[in-house]
């Protein structure tokens, strides 16, 4: 019985992989004149804005043949990828991957049937971007995907309402809480903690230098310092909420209207997060706030441990093996992720922060003076903590964890949880389904 | 001869492309369903045996039992509440007296045909902590989606909201066919009209009272939409009903074994409900 289930059950699956184009190894070269269509997956239209643009350029000074653009959006790409490759539908040649769905490919080294390994292409020039931005798309030392944001995080606040009550904007964290209490006594919280998902608390403990796992995928979370870390950021949290100086927002809504309400009632004074959250959220949500704002370095912690910055999210782009335009597929990536006008381009574009040194430290990213934070120049902000971006190291139990989080972070801010219990928990729960 | 032998056939030729379509799509995914449950498959690489590894793991799993929890309640939500309000709803959309039926009607048919989406972002806003217009009537910041003891208030009030227009639309349907000389009989008998109403109206809808449990049964034990985009299944799973943990095991975390595992669990709950709702109606009718 179990040899007919099993039979029967891998003829299905392995007619459907053969059926599916992933495994073919073709390429084709385009004849003079001739128009060649690339196909991109991603899920946010920014991307594909992007990427039109820079291959119009290219399509400007090339003779030989002409790029199409075909690109498609859709919610979850990898889910999509997989799908179609098990239904042996025509896969993209260009994919946008959010950093969270990577490990979904991690999984008995899948990402070697689905992507190109981009490891040599990228080759010495692997030194000249944020070194912390490789590690999203890399599985067994190789590289899968060129990353799109820096994902620095700072802290955007309104001064008005720190000047309003003599509160000293924040350096450390302990001066954060301590601020954050002053601000609670006249009602106003300090910054924002979403309930069930992982946002300031894997900010927070990246910062400290901890790792949820290792270069190898291993979960490292529960091990010495990392563990300390976990701990020692949860207590921190712990007395910003009994101080009632975090505004606890449900994870459905971070990216609704509550917290861009808060900020314009002046409930809320600010907010740690990455430099997409300012194009992609804060702007479009608070649009009347236009001159109200500045951008602050993120609090360090006052013993000197970790960074001066902290990483989240971010979505690379990968090239499918499927792809029978592989090189031009490339070209297009080099130019528009690789190289200094292209990184330079992309903030221009669609306003997110440069993962290039040089792009970094140019007058168009330092010197621009932002209207809606009063004309203040915080490309420099970001500049200068990019060199301290800490890595994320990935593994194909991640969102295993992210799932015991969004799970058990709830009862922590409720206070059911300690800070120990929950980072025990975190890993219990992890190992376990990891297994299933 | 060879025209009888057409007759008799041509019937199935008519209801081929229904089973044509339901092997397809329905009876052969099911098959293969309960073939991976015995599985472990990330849906890429080939699946291994692991036999009743699955079912062991979902009884032990304290998060799918949770979600049994509250799958029973979403279902005994809609049974005992919307079922009987809706009955009633039914009754006065079919009262003679009442001015502009069919615009009345159709507003409460209104949220069977409204997205999902916009109603549970409008529910959102409505039971924001901060902002919301319910916690501004009350004049208490309540944490409606935040608590896990009260987020499932939310879920259910959509719940009632949403089901309540097309189950009082089959009890509608259902009144209106009830031949009014047996109300005019137990008038002439003397009749009240609760009298009239639990010996004419309740018997007589029957067939209709059977047929809405039954969908809406079924309905509320695979319910996935209100819950996920009100609550995404949180706080802490307190929310989080069956089809959504198999969703997440399966299509979040690319378990298909083991959410193949919970649709077999959750097909042999829904058949077994059903069986005995039909058992008790042989039961009634006799």
């Amino acid at each position: 019985m179990k040899k007919c289930l099993s039979v029967l059950l891998v003829l299905v699956v392995g007619a459907s992989l053969l059926m599916a184009g992933g495994a073919k190894e073709e390429s084709i070269t385009p004849k003079k004149g001739e128009t060649v269509t690339i196909k991109m997956w991603t899920h946010d239209d920014l991307y594909r804005q992007f990427f039109q643009k820079r291959i119009d350029m290219m399509n400007e000074n090339n003779p030989d043949y002409q790029i199409a653009l075909d690109a498609q959006i859709m919610p979850n790409t990898i889910t999509s990828l997989i799908t179609a490759s098990v239904a042996g539908e025509e896969m993209p040649d260009l994919i946008g991957v959010e950093q969270g769905w990577f490990p979904t490919l991690m999984e008995d080294s899948n990402v070697e049937s689905f992507l190109v390994d981009l490891t040599d292409k990228i080759g010495d020039r692997y030194d000249d971007y944020v070194q912390g931005r490789w590690a999203l798309y890399t599985h067994e030392g190789k590289i899968y995907g060129l990353e799109s944001a820096l994902t620095a995080s700072v802290y955007y606040y309104q001064p008005a309402i720190f000047e309003k009550y003599g509160v000293a904007i924040p350096t450390t964290w302990e001066e954060y809480i301590a601020a954050g209490k002053e601000l609670a006594e006249h009602g106003v919280k300090i910054g924002v903690m979403d309930n069930d998902a992982s946002g300031i608390f894997s900010l927070m403990f990246l910062q400290r230098g901890g790792q949820f796992f290792d270069q190898d995928g291993n979960l490292v979370l529960g091990e010495g310092k990392n563990r300390e870390a976990a701990i020692k950021v949860l207590d921190m949290l712990r007395e910003a909420l009994d101080a009632k100086a975090l505004q606890v927002v449900l994870g459905n809504e971070f990216w609704g209207s509550t917290i861009p309400t808060a900020f314009s009632t002046g409930k809320v004074a600010g907010m740690v997060a990455p430099d997409w959250y300012n194009t992609s959220v804060l702007q479009p949500g608070v649009e009347s706030m236009a001159g109200d704002w500045s951008v602050a370095p993120m609090p360090v912690w006052e013993d000197g441990s970790g960074f001066r910055t902290s990483v989240w999210g971010g979505t690379g782009f990968a090239i499918t093996k499927s792809s029978k335009i592989k090189d031009i597929v490339w070209d297009v990536l080099d130019d528009a992720y690789m190289s200094l006008d292209g990184q330079l381009d992309r903030y221009k574009t669609i306003g997110f922060y440069p993962t290039m040194y040089e792009a970094l430290d140019s007058p168009a990213i330092t010197e621009e003076e932002h209207p809606f934070f009063g004309g203040q120049k915080i490309g420099a902000v970001f500049a200068d903590v990019a060199l301290e971006t800490p890595p994320l190291w990935q593994s194909p139990a991640r969102p295993f964890l992210l799932q015991a989080m969004v799970d058990n972070l709830p009862l922590f801010i409720e206070g059911k949880l300690s800070s120990s219990e929950l980072v025990d928990t975190l890993v219990e729960i992890t190992e376990r389904d990891a297994q299933l | 001869m060879m025209r009888t032998t057409m007759y008799k056939k041509t019937p199935y030729f008519f209801i081929l492309p229904a089973y044509v379509v339901f092997l397809v799509f329905m009876f052969g995914p099911m098959i293969f369903s309960l073939i991976v449950s015995f599985f472990n498959w990330t849906g890429i690489k080939s699946p291994e045996f692991n036999g009743l590894d699955n079912l062991k793991g979902i009884a032990t799993d304290s998060v799918f039992w949770l979600s049994v929890r509250n799958t029973l309640l979403y279902s005994a939500v809609s049974l005992f509440v919307v079922v009987p309000l809706s009955l009633l709803l039914a009754l006065a959309l079919d009262s003679p007296h009442l001015r502009g039926r069919l615009v009345v009607r159709a507003i409460y048919f209104a949220p069977i045909v409204t997205s999902t989406v916009a109603i549970s972002q409008t529910f959102m806003m409505l039971f924001n902590t901060n902002f919301g217009l319910i916690n501004r009537m009350l004049g208490v910041p309540i944490d409606w989606l935040g608590s896990r003891t009260l987020a499932l208030v939310p879920v259910i009030v959509v719940i009632i909201w949403r089901w309540l227009g097309l189950t009082s639309i089959y009890f509608l349907a259902g009144l209106q066919g009830i031949d009014r000389e047996l109300y005019d009989a137990a008038k002439v008998d003397g009749a009240t009209t609760m009298q009239r109403f639990f010996s004419v109206t309740l018997p007589q809808l029957r067939p209709i009272t059977f047929f809405v449990s039954m969908i809406i049964l079924i309905g509320s034990m695979q319910i996935f939409d209100e819950p996920q985009i009100l609550t995404g299944g949180g706080p802490s799973n307190a929310t989080r009903s069956v089809v959504q943990y198999l969703y997440l095991r399966g299509f979040t975390q690319f378990r298909f074994g083991y959410a193949s595992a919970i649709g077999l669990v959750l097909f042999i709950a829904i058949a077994s409900f059903s069986a005995v709702q039909m058992r008790l109606r042989k039961e009634s009718d006799l």
